[in-house]
């Protein structure tokens, strides 16, 4: 039995060895296996937005098109050619609907799925409207974060001719390029929301710059402090998700802007030192989160790169250190407009996951009916929900968040 | 109680358990000295008790040889179907007995599958954890819920009863979850421990086959032991629900396998027989002492998952390992 059990573990560690050998031989596809860029990729997680972003006019200047007076059904990028589908065209010159496709990580992501597909569907419609063509579309993806299968299901539907126009949120840009180069190969117009896939063919993307989203939140929370005579010696910073490019962009972008203001701040934490992962369940994050600060009675002001903060307030809150401890973030919802109210939140960037999405969707019929070329990265600024503007907006609903 | 503490004591697993608490709490406490707070305890004990309450209705499930997968979507969604259905404008009491009633339905649904039809209890909660999730997700819209905000906003009144059941701090600031969670131990410890029904399922989970062919009531008992557990789980998704004051659709989804890891880490065994109500809530207080320890000094991204992984695996080769050195001893 021993035997058989020794060559038994033998033929696997066997089985796996050539495995290994062949992965590391094998073609690994024409395109080289691109970089994760050093800045931001989106937040898989569940997080409310904004509504009153102020979205810049995308970019109709590089790239050219032989034919600007109808569809652009041939446009010069950096990377190449891009022609569109004679299937597309045809669909073009017989006036039939066209399907807008927006494949998002998640759409079972509380908040940020529901937000996604109202923008989705309001820019369809918007556009609808405006151009006077049938447009029908759908977000699609699955219902928690898993890539291969969000690829997979991009696939299907490009095999089965049921795309004219995709846009994309990717959770991590690597994986996205393949299937991305592969629609715009054959023909089809590709936008990127929220979170890119630089690397790969996309015409352009949507989305905030998260560095400097959260530069303007460190800024903003150290001026705060000096205007009302608030002594912030110690920081802190809190995630959902380290690993995340998003996260740590937020977080070196929040050190620097409060360092700005108050450059004698001490963190206790680095985004890469001493920090846990917090993920997304409320009960986990109100845990770690009253953990951390009984913990570190020290600290004034606490950082927390998501909705997370509002677990941060509700702890202050209930440990009694209202005056004490301070929060700034990002996202938003009604319970932390009332954090905002009380003066135990900051400050939090309201992203707009509902703006985003409806900016791929305009773009998407833009340029298939309007013959806009778009390029680059849009940057889509945040709504900095403070005590001063916390009640303009109505949190409750979809296209605010 | 006595007679707790002394087959506590007594037991050389939750002996074991309880040095590593202490150990490991006195490391946490060297390195930040408000692990051992009053606060800091209070608020540890109060974050376990949901898992601590799944973990109690897993362990008779374990106990009689079953799986339940379920548990953490049962969690969301009974939570999720309650706060639907009072921002929809049903009262908070039959809403608080809806979701409870939904968990105890799901858990006779997976008792079902499993003996009537047959299907083995892994595959059928594996099945039940995403049609859950999925009428989870479908009832909130991917939405969560929070009814204080919603449109129109909850009862003022009707909240703050809701509110009181896992917000409530009692005499010394205890928080009333912690409550919740003793009260339910010591029921679940009476059942399993001082009855006949936990001398059975015992019985039945050490051997089937012998089980049935003394006549023992298994279909029945499993019904039982799976409602329980849907029943308990419900509960913990409504307590944290109150707590919190909202919900999401996701909520419980990461919960399933620090239960199972109480339950385990506690001296069960998977393939039944073996259990005890006081080793689970141990276990329970081992990992949520490993969460919150490392929580405060901030260890690191990873720490948690590897340490709570760790633990659970050292303790089962703990317990293979003790159990062949008993069964060597027995030969000798």
């Amino acid at each position: 039995m021993t035997t058989i059990r020794r060559k038994l573990f033998v033929l696997i560690a066997v089985f796996f060895a050539v495995a290994l050998v062949a992965a590391a031989c094998g073609d690994s596809g024409e395109e080289a296996t691109p970089e994760p860029p050093a800045s931001a990729p989106e937040p898989p997680p569940p997080a409310p937005a904004s509504t009153e972003t102020t979205a810049s006019t995308p970019e109709t200047t590089a790239p050219a098109s032989d034919d600007m007076s109808g569809p652009p059904y041939s446009v010069e990028y950096e990377w190449g050619t891009f022609k569109l589908s004679d299937r597309i065209a045809g669909k073009l010159a017989n006036e039939e609907s066209l399907n807008l496709i927006l494949s998002i990580e998640g759409t079972g992501i509380a908040i940020f799925g529901a937000a996604m597909s109202d923008g989705w569907q309001r820019g369809i419609d918007y556009e609808a409207e405006e151009h006077g063509y049938p447009l029908a579309g759908r977000v699609i993806g699955p219902l928690q974060t898993d890539i291969p299968a969000q690829v997979a299901e991009i696939d299907s539907l490009l095999d089965a001719d049921a795309i004219d126009c995709l846009a994309f949120e990717a959770h991590e840009p690597g994986p996205y390029v393949d299937i991305i180069n592969k629609a715009v190969d054959s023909g089809i117009p590709v936008f990127g929301v929220n979170a890119d896939s630089p690397d790969s063919k996309r015409f352009a993307f949507f989305a905030l710059d998260e560095l400097a989203s959260g530069t303007l939140a460190g800024r903003m929370t150290g001026q705060w402090a000096l205007d009302n005579g608030v002594e912030f010696e110690k920081a802190g910073l809190l995630t959902g998700s380290v690993e995340g490019p998003w996260a740590q962009n937020r977080m070196k972008g929040f050190m620097a802007g409060i360092t700005e203001v108050l450059p004698d701040i001490e963190f206790v934490n680095g985004p890469n030192t001493d920090i846990e992962s917090q993920g997304w369940v409320p009960a986990d994050q109100y845990a770690s989160s009253e953990a951390w600060i009984i913990g570190h009675p020290d600290v004034d002001i606490i950082f927390h790169t998501d909705q997370g903060v509002e677990f941060v307030a509700q702890v202050i809150a209930d440990q009694g250190l209202h005056g004490e401890m301070y929060t700034s973030g990002f996202n938003m919802n009604p319970q932390i407009a009332d954090y905002i109210r009380d003066g135990i939140v900051v400050v939090t960037m309201v992203q707009g996951f509902s703006n985003q999405a409806y900016n791929g969707a305009t773009a998407c019929a833009n340029f298939l009916l309007g013959g806009e070329i778009y390029s680059g990265h849009d940057i889509l600024d945040p709504l900095a929900a403070t005590q001063e503007n916390v009640d303009s907006v109505d949190w409750t609903k979809p296209e605010n968040q | 109680m006595n007679s707790v503490l002394r087959n506590a004591v007594r037991n050389p697993r939750i002996l074991g358990l309880l040095s590593a608490i202490v150990v490991i709490g006195v490391i946490f406490s060297a390195n930040n000295p408000s692990f051992i707070s009053t606060r800091n305890i209070l608020g540890m004990v109060r974050s376990m008790s949901s898992m601590g309450l799944m973990a109690l209705g897993l362990t008779l499930v374990i106990i009689v040889g079953e799986l339940d997968l379920s548990i953490g979507s049962i969690y969301g969604f009974a939570a999720m179907l309650t706060g639907t259905i009072w921002v929809d404008g049903v009262h908070i009491v039959p809403a608080l007995l809806v979701g409870i009633a939904a968990g105890l339905v799901i858990g006779f649904l997976n008792a079902a599958l499993s003996n009537w039809v047959g299907i083995p209890s892994f595959i059928v909660t594996l099945g039940m954890m995403t049609v859950v999730y999925g009428l989870s997700l479908l009832i909130s819209g991917a939405e969560g819920i929070n009814p204080k905000y919603a449109d129109p906003p909850a009862d003022p009144g009707q909240l703050s009863v809701f509110r009181a059941l896992g917000e409530t701090r009692l005499g010394w600031n205890i928080p009333i979850q912690v409550i919740w969670l003793i009260g339910a131990a010591i029921v679940f410890w009476v059942l399993l421990h001082r009855t006949l029904f936990g001398f059975r399922l015992a019985a039945m989970g050490s051997n089937p086959v012998a089980a049935r062919a003394a006549r023992l009531p298994v279909t029945r008992y499993k019904f039982i032991v799976f409602t329980l557990g849907g029943g308990m789980a419900a509960l913990a998704g409504m307590l944290d629900f109150s707590f919190l004051g909202a919900t999401d659709p996701s909520s419980g989804q990461s919960l399933l396998f620090p239960v199972f890891a109480a339950v385990i880490v506690g001296g069960a065994t998977l393939t039944g027989g073996k259990a005890t109500i006081v080793g689970t809530v141990v276990g329970a207080l081992l990992l949520a002492v490993l969460n919150n320890g490392l929580s405060i000094i901030g260890v690191g991204a990873f720490a948690k998952e590897i340490f709570i992984g760790g633990a659970t695996i050292a303790a089962v080769a703990l317990d293979r390992f003790t159990s062949l050195k008993r069964s060597k001893a027995g030969q000798a």
